[in-house]
């Protein structure tokens, strides 16, 4: 599903931030990235939704060779795959609802259909009686929920989680995961960038451990190894 | 549809959002419209001008009381016979008394001295339109014949060609200042625009970085920032007809001091090419606004 082929990324002056990538993850996979601050995880993330252009290697996204992408094709690689922040990023002024309502309508989809995959998603990670609230009338986890709820509206086959529960505390975080686990189910490849060492044991699914740019560990059903 | 009305609403917001900005950003683009305006009444005013000036007449030769009209119909005939020649009006005494009655028709005391007359003391005359420019003076010469001056009481010429390339002196300096304040005014319009719209993104930065992560297409983006300056366009537009017709019945009484009164009438200009001239300065200025637009969008959100 993701291939990453000897990817290298090197922020100006010379930070080598991807230094040489090689990695592949098959679909319907749950796979767990885990390293510490500064190895670049998250760059890998960037570069997988296109936010970074890659300075060597290659990318190719369910067969989509994406190294070159044009940048009018970005928005169509972005429907595909559902991200998910540490930040969460919900419009503050809009509802739980609305702002699961709104990945749909800057797509151009029509109210019924916004309407019928609004409450399926919200239904899916558990928010029904709280659509009508405002993120600073959620709860952490539950900003979350709303975040990863936005992730799915294009029914993307793939999510990108970088540090979901970052923000949360220890059984908050383990909801979350265990929502990750009920998607990757459904069968959508889940990508979970994490420093949390408790919570990549407590999934109990393949790990890669990175470090300086480069990936220094990879096991099956893995514990956090440092 | 519904995408329609909520990027409308996006640019209604965000002009009361910025509301100092919106309005600084709305007044430059009527100076910039009222100036455009103000070369086209220019234009006009100076066209009739010159046209008035085209149609004066060129030779008046005013004859003796004591002259015939079979006489003079000779010396019209001769005339006409000149390739100079355009055209020739022949005012009899009698017109040319009634004529002298009704420019006077004010001042009875002229009108009863007149009156009192028994004998029509003016001579008939006749009205001589040269072809050309410069022909005035060929015709002046063909009059000096014996057997017309005895006739003659008095002959006037106006020297069109020196009004006329005076008067286009004045208007292409005046065009030409006009021109090179509307440059500077759509150059400015721009930058200005350029500017509101950058502020606009900036505002709206949270929004469009979510929007570009769901996957919401360059397009959708930047349109409503384009729209909104089509929006600026469209009110600058309807304040400056707003400001316009005051602005023309204001110098209404200039021009037609100029003219002699009827004789031309700015107001009844615009509104006769209403749309030929507002129309145009609104695609003009929604270009200028679409162009800055796009060159912000472009720059600012990496679109
Ligand atoms: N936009 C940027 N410009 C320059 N350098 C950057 C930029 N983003 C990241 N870096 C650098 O690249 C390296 C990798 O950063 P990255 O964010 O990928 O790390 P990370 O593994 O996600 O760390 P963390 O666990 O703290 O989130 C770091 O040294 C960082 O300082
Ligand atoms: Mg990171």
């Amino acid at each position: 599903m993701i291939h990453f082929k000897n990817v290298h990324k090197v922020y100006p002056p010379d930070t080598k931030a991807v230094d040489g990538v090689l990695l592949h993850i098959k679909p319907k996979e749950f796979c767990s990235i885990v390293g510490q601050s500064g190895t670049g995880k998250t760059t890998l993330v960037r570069l997988l939704i296109a936010e970074e252009r890659l300075d060597a290697g290659e990318i190719v996204v369910g067969g989509w060779d994406i190294t070159d992408i044009k940048p009018s094709e970005v928005p169509f690689l972005r429907r595909q795959i559902g991200v998910v922040f540490q930040d969460f990023k919900l419009l503050p002024q809009k509802t739980a609802y609305e702002n699961v309502a709104f990945a749909l309508e800057v797509c151009g989809a029509t109210s019924k259909r916004i309407e019928a995959v609004v409450s399926q998603v919200l239904k899916i990670v558990g928010l029904q009686g709280k659509e009508h609230r405002y993120p600073k009338q959620l709860s952490g986890g539950e900003q979350q929920r709303v975040a990863i709820a936005r992730s799915l509206v294009h029914r993307p086959k793939i999510l990108v989680a970088d540090e979901p529960t970052g923000n949360l505390d220890t059984i908050t975080s383990r909801e979350i995961a265990d929502l990750l686990l009920k998607i990757n189910e459904f069968g959508t490849t889940v990508l979970l960038v994490t420093h949390d060492k408790d919570l990549v044991n407590y999934v109990k699914k393949r790990v890669v451990t990175m470090d300086g740019g480069k990936v220094v560990g990879d096991q099956k059903s893995g514990k956090y190894v440092l | 549809m519904s995408y329609l009305i909520r990027t409308i609403k996006f640019s209604l917001q965000d002009f009361y959002r910025n509301i100092w900005l919106s309005i600084v950003t709305i007044s430059i683009l009527v100076l910039t419209l009222v100036s455009i305006n103000v070369l086209v009444a220019f234009h006009a005013v100076t066209a009739t001008a010159i046209t008035a000036i085209q149609n004066k007449v060129d030779i008046s030769v005013d004859f003796k009381p004591t002259v015939t009209a079979a006489e003079i119909n000779t010396v019209k005939t001769y005339l006409l016979g000149l390739p100079e020649v355009a055209d020739i009006e022949y005012i009899s005494r009698d017109e040319a008394l009634a004529r002298f009655k009704e420019r006077h028709s004010a001042n009875q005391t002229i009108l009863d001295v007149v009156s009192e007359l028994s004998d029509n003391p003016l001579g008939a005359s006749l009205r001589v339109k040269a072809r050309n420019l410069d022909s005035y003076a060929t015709i002046l010469s063909a009059l000096d014949k014996p057997e017309i001056t005895p006739l003659v009481a008095s002959r006037d010429y106006y020297n069109r060609q020196t009004m006329i390339s005076k008067v286009s002196g004045w208007t292409d300096t005046g065009e030409k200042i006009a021109f090179v304040f509307i440059i500077f005014f759509i150059l400015i319009s721009a930058l200005i625009v350029f500017n509101t719209i950058r502020v606009a993104i900036y505002t709206h930065r949270e929004e469009i970085g979510i929007e570009k992560l769901v996957g919401a297409t360059n397009w959708f983006v930047s349109l409503p920032f384009i729209l909104e300056s089509v929006f600026y366009a469209l009110a600058a537009c309807l304040i400056t007809i707003v400001i316009v017709y005051p602005l023309l019945a204001f110098v209404q009484p200039y021009v037609a001091g100029f003219f002699g009164a009827d004789s031309f009438n700015l107001t009844d200009y615009f509104t006769a090419r209403f749309f030929m001239i507002f129309l145009t300065e609104l695609v003009v200025i929604m270009l200028v606004n679409i162009v800055s637009s796009m060159v912000a969008t472009r720059k600012y959100l990496k679109v």
